[in-house]
């Protein structure tokens, strides 16, 4: 049977003026469905660079990633993208806000690329911002936000679309405790209510802690699977 | 509206990357969209009123030159060659069996003279027109800048008369003045010599016939005082034919030539001009290649600034890839983004090019920008034509899309992880 997102042997390397420089080295991950996971590591570990290639941002040198076993590093740009939109999420450590649009055309943004009618992506997106505690938050602009503000916007962005795998990057790196704690648990809530699957990247070991199943990395492979 | 389209107005709004805060705090659009794009879309504007008018200005000469040539000479000469005896009645019936589309004749009779007052000398044709029928075919009426359309004699009064404005300037004349000009005629007793009469007129009006050469040496006056000034027996020399469509003067000249036969001589108004239309055309032609080397050359500007935004913008194509852009869908926003410019260009080089066809119409009257004596028409119009306003149009947008080729292809193969790694 297959699993719902694999990676097989994955390495990612790039050529240098002394050789190849090796980011990931044979990486093999199965998550199931539903699933929550959080990977650490220390910078330069790898780590980013595989939750890009798990989101199809980036592609392996070697190695493949399946989901619901489709190959996606066999599908082209096209439909690569596609199926990002419809089946994934992604938060950020900078929130990564389109500057000049305000809260609520941020998040109708995967609606909009979807193909979904302005009127109901804004609808939809209106939706989950309340749903968010954003209400009076709708109609600015990002600058015009607190960092948890403008981190719940984006995460009101990457589950406006109701995708399959939350993929977070550093999600409260750029946060106070405070703000930090919130986010973390807003993450989890998600995580329980909509059936995530979420795979989080993180510094915090205390974040990284509360996950059922903890990874760490270390020079593009892994250190230890729980711990 | 697409998501691309959208996203690529709202782009090319915040050019410089000044978000603002929205509401009353944003920034004006000119600050927002930035001077280098400002520029940019100034540079084809240019381009684009440089084309508009050029075209515009050709157009209007050509039109003026057709309009004054036909006002003047008809769409058809019809002469008959030696035969004295056939009646005007005669000759339009046969020309409308021929012509079903023609809409008026009118008989004339040319003559050759000379003016003679303060001392000068000039050539002269007298016209003779009927007129009962000459406004069917020549817009002479309307062309009379002074005095009225008024010709024949009043008992022993001289003939009336008009004069082109140019001849009218050269001896001084005016209304109710009169001149005199000698008509040489073959004398009957020896073929090899001629007699001169002379014929006194009185200036009924001045008439501006576009033309120069026209201007300077026409004269109006009746058919029937010029049948007497020249002893001509027939009832007239020639006649005037005009047509429902003057554009098909010259297969009308051909269909008359054939059923009429060689006894008669058929001339078209686009005749003796033939060739001066022709390169009237390929001056055209050259001219737009030449002035829309202009907006080639905004292009490239146009090329430069989408290529700023594709680097200025690294972080939101990220955003978007991992939102679900492909990289089609990049590289098409940014052609999306050509597209605007070439769209705002060319709308505010139209509009550019509408008020300096103004000024140059402005600027010939009150500079005497084309004195007449050097361009045979003293004045030139400007015409608009759909065709080359479409053409310009669509070759000013194409190319600003062209120009965005190069900096989409170079957005659509952005990492997208580059931009995500740092704020």
């Amino acid at each position: 049977m297959n699993s719902f997102l694999e990676a097989r042997g994955v390495t990612k390397s790039y050529p240098m003026a002394s050789g190849r420089l090796e980011i990931l080295k044979g990486i093999d991950l199965t998550i199931e469905k539903g699933e929550a996971i959080s990977i650490v590591g220390a910078s330069g570990a790898g780590k980013s660079t595989l939750l890009h290639i798990l989101g199809t941002l980036d592609r392996p040198t070697l190695g493949k990633v399946f989901h619901r076993g489709l190959d996606l590093t066999k599908m082209n740009d096209d439909d690569v993208a596609k199926h990002r939109n419809q089946t994934m999420g992604f938060v950020f450590q900078f929130h990564h806000l389109l500057a000049e649009f305000s809260a609520l055309e941020n998040v109708a943004m995967p609606l909009r690329i979807a193909g979904e009618m302005p009127q109901s992506a804004l609808r939809v997106a209106e939706e989950q911002l309340v749903a968010l505690g954003l209400k009076d938050r709708l109609h600015h602009r990002p600058n015009e936000l607190s960092g948890g503000e403008q981190q719940r916007v984006a995460i009101a962005r990457s589950i406006v679309r109701k995708p399959e795998i939350l993929f977070a990057d550093e999600p409260t790196g750029n946060l106070d405790t405070q703000n930090a704690a919130r986010i973390q648990d807003l993450m989890f809530e998600l995580h329980q209510r909509l059936g995530l699957t979420l795979v989080v990247v993180t510094h915090d070991q205390a974040f990284a802690g509360r996950f059922p199943r903890a990874l760490r990395m270390r020079d593009g492979q892994w250190e230890s699977r729980n711990f | 509206m697409s998501v691309r389209l959208w996203l690529a107005a709202r782009f090319l709004a915040h050019h410089t990357g000044a978000g603002g805060s929205g509401g009353k705090d944003q920034p004006p659009i000119w600050k927002r969209i930035g001077l280098p794009a400002m520029l940019s879309i100034v540079g084809l504007a240019i381009g684009v009123a440089s084309l508009t008018v050029a075209m515009a200005v050709v157009s209007g000469f050509e039109s003026t030159l057709r309009s004054a040539l036909i006002d003047v000479f008809g769409d058809l000469l019809v002469v008959r060659r030696g035969d004295e005896t056939v009646t005007f009645e005669r000759t339009r019936e046969k020309l409308k069996e021929i012509l079903p589309d023609m809409t008026g004749v009118t008989p004339f009779i040319t003559l050759e003279a000379i003016v003679v007052g303060q001392g000068k000398l000039n050539g002269v044709v007298i016209q003779g027109v009927d007129p009962e029928t000459v406004d069917n075919v020549l817009q002479i009426r309307s062309r009379v800048i002074k005095g009225k359309f008024e010709i024949g004699v009043e008992g022993d009064q001289p003939a009336k008369a008009l004069v082109g404005k140019a001849l009218a300037k050269r001896f001084g004349l005016d209304i109710g003045k009169t001149f005199r000009a000698v008509l040489p005629k073959p004398s009957a007793s020896d073929t090899s010599a001629f007699v001169s009469s002379v014929a006194t007129f009185v200036v009924t009006g001045i008439i501006d016939f576009g033309k120069a050469d026209y201007d300077e040496r026409t004269i109006v006056t009746s058919l029937h005082q010029a049948r007497v000034l020249g002893s001509i027996q027939a009832p007239f020399t020639g006649l005037r034919v005009k047509l429902r469509d003057s554009g098909r003067a010259q297969q009308a000249a051909i269909d008359l030539t054939r059923a009429l036969g060689p006894s008669w001589w058929i001339m078209d108004w686009s005749e003796g001009n033939r060739n001066f239309f022709r390169a009237i055309k390929y001056e055209r032609i050259a001219i737009f290649f030449v002035i829309f080397i202009m907006v080639i050359a905004a292009s490239f500007n146009v090329a430069s600034n989408i290529f700023i935004g594709v680097l200025r913008r690294t972080s939101e194509i990220s955003i978007l890839r991992a939102l679900g852009f492909s990289k089609r869908d990049v590289a098409t926003l940014f052609r999306m983004q050509g597209l605007l410019f070439g769209i705002v260009g060319t709308f505010v080089g139209l509009l550019f090019g509408v008020l300096l066809a103004g000024l140059f119409l402005w600027a010939q009257t009150a500079l005497n920008l084309l004195p007449a004596e050097v361009y045979k028409l003293n004045r030139i119009g400007v015409e608009f034509n759909f065709i080359d306003i479409a053409i310009v149009v669509v070759a000013a947008v194409m190319i600003c899309v062209l120009a965005s080729l190069a900096p989409a292809a170079r957005a659509a193969q952005m990492d997208p992880v580059e931009g995500l790694r740092h704020e």
